[in-house]
């Protein structure tokens, strides 16, 4: 029987959170966009909707769960999120030695998928893109794919509307340089 | 000196007034009272694959603990057409959007499968094996999809529906974009009229008073943000009404949907499947590819159209009493279920290292060999013994909502919106289902004298931990 073969959301959370600074993630919204963006280079089982801070993984806040029950990851929850405009509650996630060993295996096991991770994560992260940044550039990409023709940059505020997102032509700088240099979107 | 405001009442009441002269038939229904529906719905309602869930239970065999909740699909797709269409009123739809949610919520539950949310684990098993899914569909809404293709496709809907085939279909299908955000909101969202119909009915006839909220008030605290792009949300009054959605579904989780007997009935009606659709009977034949999705195919449509329950219990009833698939489906049939005997956190399995857990949580044949030692160590039927884990990623281990609070919006009076979980006076940090990672052991206890069955599950669960403790040593 043949299967499609795919990168499972938990093999991937744990290796971002690895690959970030002591082995800790800080929010929820940065790792739904973290992943959003990995799974335009790898072929990892989530998809997406949007929702209210942009495009959502069911599968992406299941795996969040999951691995914190199963002892892989510990959360830290802040009651009031100071860090930005997203989540009233701001959660952390923390690698435990469970997660580390267990990523140890898997990259024994799983060697060349860990390094696809590690490389397109390592890509993503290089210019220390900011939670905001992230959300924002997700929107837009998301819009951008979900349109069958090239989308104008002064109708971008207009189409985010759409899905329920308000995009200010302030906030789309950052954002849009980074998709260009993730080459995620091309202009002319 | 307080000024007195008046409140504008909406016009609400002639358009309701307008709305149901145009629905001149009605049907009793237990939840809402009269439902009213006109000649279009009437033919709808008539039409074979509508009628077809008659035959598909709402809650499985969640009757074998609350003896009443033996309702179907049927009638919980009438009840959200009616809320649909309570919540349209209230928002201020126009005639031809409200004809548009109606019909969505009374077509939006066609794809399910016999039993419903049981048939999703082998509907994304058998489609995924055949590689078969399409990508953009999740395993876990292949039902949804379904449901979208017969709207889209089907011959009897297509010439019912006529022009209004694709704004329905487009309510309904999540994988695309629609320009009026509203109208899909309202039968497929955070807050919609299917959870609000289900969670009044199953607590109805389920008897349990847990799931009752104020639907009045739930109502009445509708509103939109935007304009053109019309998106749902509540009234910062109306939060609380919410909220108690929020814990009418949190109790329901806990009483009914994640009852220990349910749990139990539907792993043993998916193994009873799943090994039937895997052996050479004819029947086997059949069940395989009822479950294996094939998008666009009008004949692989017309075979599942013919799947209910009684069309899945008569095929598993072929099998002889002395398969694995006879032995399960026989016990279920006469309600002499397999019982749980071992419960434990994935943390605390004796002897077992981070990896070696991580091993059993993802690969079904190690749950299998280790369902078979415990069988052996038990001197239990292995065609019996079942090894339940409760901690992986997917979707379809979990309710297969999103956490509503992450997506209902609330708006306050100046018109600024924001997420219901980002409140800080919400209650949402305390009321949450929480993720389970947990692994079960079922098995066959046929002792009838209640003492005598208590002290054989003492003795059990001794031996399955042992069991499971030399397990890890063997395989760390």
């Amino acid at each position: 029987m043949a299967h499609s073969r795919t990168i499972s959301p938990s093999t991937t959370i744990l290796v971002l959170a690895a690959r970030h600074r002591h082995e800790k993630v800080t929010g929820r919204t940065r790792v739904q966009k973290l992943i959003y963006f990995l799974r335009e280079k790898l072929p990892i089982a989530v998809s997406y909707t949007p929702y209210y801070y942009g495009p959502y993984s069911e599968e992406v806040a299941a795996s969040l769960d999951s691995l914190v029950a199963r002892n892989l990851l510990k959360v830290e929850v802040e009651p009031r999120n100071t860090e930005g405009p997203f989540e009233g509650r701001l959660y952390q996630y923390t690698l435990t030695r469970d997660g580390r060993e267990v990523l140890e295996q898997l990259t024994r096991e799983q060697k060349s998928d860990i390094q696809r991770i590690e490389s397109a994560a390592d890509h993503i992260l290089k210019g220390s893109p900011s939670t905001a940044t992230l959300a924002v550039a997700s929107k837009l990409h998301y819009i951008v794919s979900q349109s069958r023709q090239p989308v104008r940059r002064a109708e971008l505020s207009k189409r985010a509307r759409q899905f329920g997102w308000q995009i200010a032509a302030g906030e789309t700088g950052k954002a849009v340089q980074f998709l260009l240099d993730m080459g995620l979107v091309s202009m002319n | 000196m307080s000024v007195l405001g008046f409140i504008m009442r909406p016009t609400f009441g002639r358009r309701k007034e307008s709305s149901v002269l145009r629905r001149p038939l009605r049907v009793r229904d237990p939840v809402h009272g009269f439902i009213r529906y006109d000649e279009v719905e009437e033919s709808l309602i008539n039409s074979r694959v509508m009628q077809r869930l008659r035959g598909i239970s709402q809650l499985a065999f969640t009757c074998y603990v609350y003896p009443g909740a033996r309702h179907s699909r049927f009638e919980h797709s009438l009840g959200v057409m009616h809320i649909a269409w309570r919540m349209g009123i209230q928002v201020g739809l126009s005639e031809e959007e409200l004809s548009v949610v109606r019909l969505a919520g009374l077509l939006h539950d066609l794809g399910h499968g016999p039993f419903s949310h049981v048939s999703d684990v082998p509907l994304a098993v058998l489609t995924q094996e055949a590689d078969a899914l399409p990508k953009e569909i999740p395993s876990s809404k292949i039902h949804e999809q379904i449901t979208v293709d017969l709207i889209r496709q089907d011959k009897e809907l297509k010439a019912i529906l006529r022009d209004k085939r694709d704004a329905v279909a487009e309510a309904l299908d999540t994988t695309k974009v629609i320009e009026k955000p509203v109208l899909r909101q309202v039968v497929s969202g955070p807050l919609d009229a299917d959870k609000l119909d289900y969670l009044l009915r199953d607590a109805l006839l389920a008897g349990v008073r847990y799931g009752v909220v104020d639907l009045e008030r739930v109502l009445d605290c509708f509103t939109t943000i935007g304009t053109h792009e019309r998106h749902l949300a509540i009234r910062r009054d109306g939060i609380e009404a919410a909220e108690q959605v929020l814990i009418a579904r949190y109790q329901m989780t806990r009483q009914v949907y994640a009852h220990r007997i349910r749990r139990i009935t539907n792993v043993m009606l998916q193994r009873a499947i799943l090994r039937a659709a895997r052996s050479s009977r004819d029947a086997g034949k059949h069940i395989r590819e009822v479950y294996t999705y094939r998008a666009g195919d009008g004949a692989w449509r017309g075979k599942y159209v013919g799947a209910d329950d009684q069309w899945l219990l008569g095929q598993l009833s072929a099998f002889p009493d002395t398969s694995s698939v006879g032995k399960l489906i026989r016990r279920l049939r006469s309600r002499q279920l397999l019982k749980q005997v071992y419960e434990c956190r994935i943390t605390e399995l004796p002897g077992a290292g981070a990896t070696a857990r991580e091993t059993l949580v993802k690969r079904i044949p190690h749950q299998e060999k280790l369902a078979k030692r415990i069988a052996d160590a038990t001197d239990t039927d292995p065609d019996l013994a079942i090894v339940d884990i409760r901690a992986q990623d997917s979707p379809l281990y979990r309710p297969p909502d999103i956490p509503l609070e992450d997506e209902i919006k609330v708006v306050h009076e100046s018109g600024r919106d924001e997420r219901l979980a980002d409140m800080p006076e919400s209650l949402t940090q305390k009321v949450s289902v929480e993720p389970e990672a947990s692994l079960y052991v079922y098995i066959p206890v046929d002792e009838p004298d209640r003492q005598k069955r208590q002290k054989e599950y003492a003795k059990l669960e001794c031996k399955i931990h042992e069991t499971i403790e030399s397990w890890f040593k063997e395989n760390t």
